[in-house]
């Protein structure tokens, strides 16, 4: 017994030591950046932190990419596709679309008051010029350019909440906190909800000049592997369009993440931005923010009349543009489910036989709780209960 | 909420199949299915209730849906244990996952660009092969990837009130979709797949005299002769015994 248990216990150790190993490793090494270049060496992407082949980015000018090397602090990536961005302009709707989109429920822009909820997952994110410090502990300046970016919807004439709620330190576990923050503001039924961040790269990868006045570009992150993954993308790629057209060049691109869902599956309009950097001012952020605030009313329908759906009214997709990112989501879901099962299936029983009889059993006793079992009395089905509990 | 049907469908299937997994795992925590569904009927009223415990010096509440149902559902399960070891290894798993969350949250790249798993995800499995290891049960999956998570979110107001900062510890704020609940469905999960393989490997679960009718041959079941009484002879019996406790 006493060797079991060592044995147990130095797994544990073992596996307790093994993860803090295979954190330390990924820790980020401060002032550090990474450089994608294309095939013929160009520069396409910075970004602040260590990218990993098989992450995805769309730049500025909407070209894909997708990470195929990594060496030190510079990556190689490969052309993807360019993407079409204008089939996910918002667009005027036909009255034969009103009318489609009204059938399947979808409700006026007006009922619902384009209300647009602000979080900060790490409200510690700070602009060092400015702020003096790239992270200050549940002030952050990351939460002043919140508040510009609420103040300017709402001269725009749509209602903000703005949760100021602190969720440090800045760890692994902040968008877990964040989590719950983001459930408190869902109750308030918000049409939109953005978390703001700030990135860490060198100042010059945001800074641009838009009509005349210095201010930082915004990039939009979408948790590549979230549940609902594929249709917050095709929000991403609404919102780019929308920012595209009133100021080209705003939108630094959009990043694919890999390490979550960033708590976009919780709404399906919900954006991770990164406003400027930590070299940056923040009051060019502000500057960033507020011009990145002229497209939301666009998208939430306040001046065209719908949200721009990328294929179709419904949002299932369309014969020209395929299938809508809620289509492939649903399809996703549909087929892990189905895939989990099998694989159950396959490993508890080991033959198609057992798997049928396994299936057979599920089928005529497992719900016989809620039922009834088939062909059994009202006594025999006590009896069932009991059995079920052991 | 002025939304395309493609989106509302998706919502519903996701809620749906989330909802539907949970029952399905729930059904193997000593409930039935009427009982798994009365829980998940509770965790989502629960999660509109939230519990204000403290202000100072740093605020903590607890949410019903999100953490005290799970929890006293978790807390029930030691309480119902067949034996002493089996509600040890249970609360010594429980605080093995709060160590690796606390550790973890602290040194696992936390940027999006950088990080390579969801967090719920990384710590319910933890949480599943932690417990398992030390339990070899799934319902000790289920205790530590819960109460471990809880641990983990007392340890972090701890932290909060000693250093100072600012911050909210909500506990299980998210309610049904809060990483508490996700991390021991997933831990469930976690514990399903590991035991169903070993039983696989090793020829399926050992057979006894009380196989409880219904069950089928390749299930795996609780014999009362394995039942651990000294510890000389579980060592002798260690080998045998494998594949009982799985549940």
């Amino acid at each position: 017994m006493n060797k079991y248990r060592l044995t147990i216990f130095l797994l544990v150790i073992a596996l307790v030591l093994g993860v803090y190993a295979c954190a330390t490793a990924h820790e980020r090494a401060d002032g550090k950046y990474t450089t994608i270049l294309d095939e013929n060496g160009v520069t396409v992407f910075v970004t602040g932190w260590k990218v990993e082949v098989g992450d995805e980015f769309i730049t500025e000018n909407n070209k894909r990419y997708e990470v195929t090397g990594v060496n030190g602090e510079q990556a190689i990536a490969r052309f993807i596709s360019d993407v079409d961005i204008s089939m996910y302009t918002p667009h005027n709707v036909t009255e034969v679309e009103l009318r489609l989109g009204r059938l399947f429920g979808s409700q006026s822009a007006d009922a619902q008051g384009g209300k647009v909820a602000i979080y900060h997952t790490h409200d510690d994110e700070s602009y060092v010029p400015t702020d003096g410090a790239e992270s200050i502990a549940g002030k952050g300046g990351v939460l002043q350019v919140g508040n510009v970016f609420a103040s300017t919807l709402e001269a725009k004439g749509m209602p903000v909440i703005h949760s100021l709620a602190t969720h440090d330190p800045h760890d692994d576990m902040a968008y877990e906190r964040s989590r719950r923050t983001v459930m408190d503001l869902l109750k308030e039924q918000p049409a939109a909800i953005f978390d703001v961040h700030r990135d860490a790269v060198p100042p010059e990868v945001y800074k641009t000049n838009i009509n005349g006045q210095d201010c930082t570009k915004v990039q939009l992150v979408v948790g590549k592997y979230g549940p609902t993954g594929k249709q917050i993308e095709d929000y991403a790629l609404q919102l780019k369009s929308a920012s595209d057209q009133q100021h080209p060049g705003l939108v630094k691109g959009i990043f694919f993440a890999k390490g979550g869902d960033y708590n976009q599956d919780l709404h399906p309009r919900s954006m991770l931005l990164e406003v400027g950097a930590h070299t940056n001012d923040r009051a060019s952020a502000e500057r960033g923010i507020a011009l990145f605030a002229d497209a939301i009313p666009t998208i939430l329908g306040q001046t065209s009349g719908t949200p721009g759906t990328p294929s179709g009214t419904t949002g299932f997709g369309t014969n020209g543009a395929g299938p809508s990112g809620s289509s492939k989501n649903i399809g996703w879901i549909a087929g892990i489910l189905v895939a989990g099962v099998a694989a159950f299936l396959f490993i508890s029983t080991g033959s198609f036989k057992e798997a049928k009889g396994k299936l057979k059993q599920f089928g005529s006793t497992e719900f016989a709780n809620f039922f009834g079992p088939k062909k059994k009395t009202k006594g025999d089905n006590d009896e069932d209960d009991t059995q079920e509990k052991s | 909420m002025n939304m395309p049907i493609g989106m509302i469908v998706l919502l519903v299937v996701g809620v749906l199949v989330y909802f539907g997994v949970t029952q399905r795992l729930l059904d193997r925590m000593r409930l039935t299915d009427k009982q798994a569904l009365m829980v998940i009927a509770a965790i989502i009223v629960g999660s509109f209730i939230t519990i204000p415990i403290t202000r100072t010096p740093s605020v903590l509440t607890i949410n019903v849906g999100g953490a005290i149902i799970p929890a006293i559902l978790a807390i029930w399960l030691i309480y119902k244990a067949d034996e002493t070891a089996e509600r040890v290894r249970a609360v010594l798993a429980s605080l093995l996952v709060a160590a690796t969350v606390l550790l973890g949250s602290r040194y696992l790249p936390y940027e999006p660009e950088t990080m390579f798993m969801d967090p719920k995800l990384i710590y319910g499995i933890a949480a599943g092969l932690i417990a398992y290891i030390a339990g070899r049960s799934r319902r000790s999956a289920f205790v530590g990837g819960i109460l471990g998570i809880v641990f983990s979110d007392i340890g972090h107001y701890v932290f909060l009130a000693q250093s100072g900062i600012s911050g909210v510890t909500s506990i299980g704020g998210a309610g049904a979709f809060d990483v508490v609940v996700i991390a021991g469905l997933v831990a469930i999960a976690a514990a399903e797949l590991v035991g169903e393989t070993r039983e696989k490997l090793q020829g399926g679960p050992v057979l006894g005299p009380h196989r409880p009718e219904g069950l089928f041959e390749f299930s795996e079941e609780l014999d009362p002769k394995s039942k651990r009484s000294s510890d000389e002879k579980e060592e002798s019996n260690s080998q045998i015994n494998r594949g009982d406790e799985n549940e």
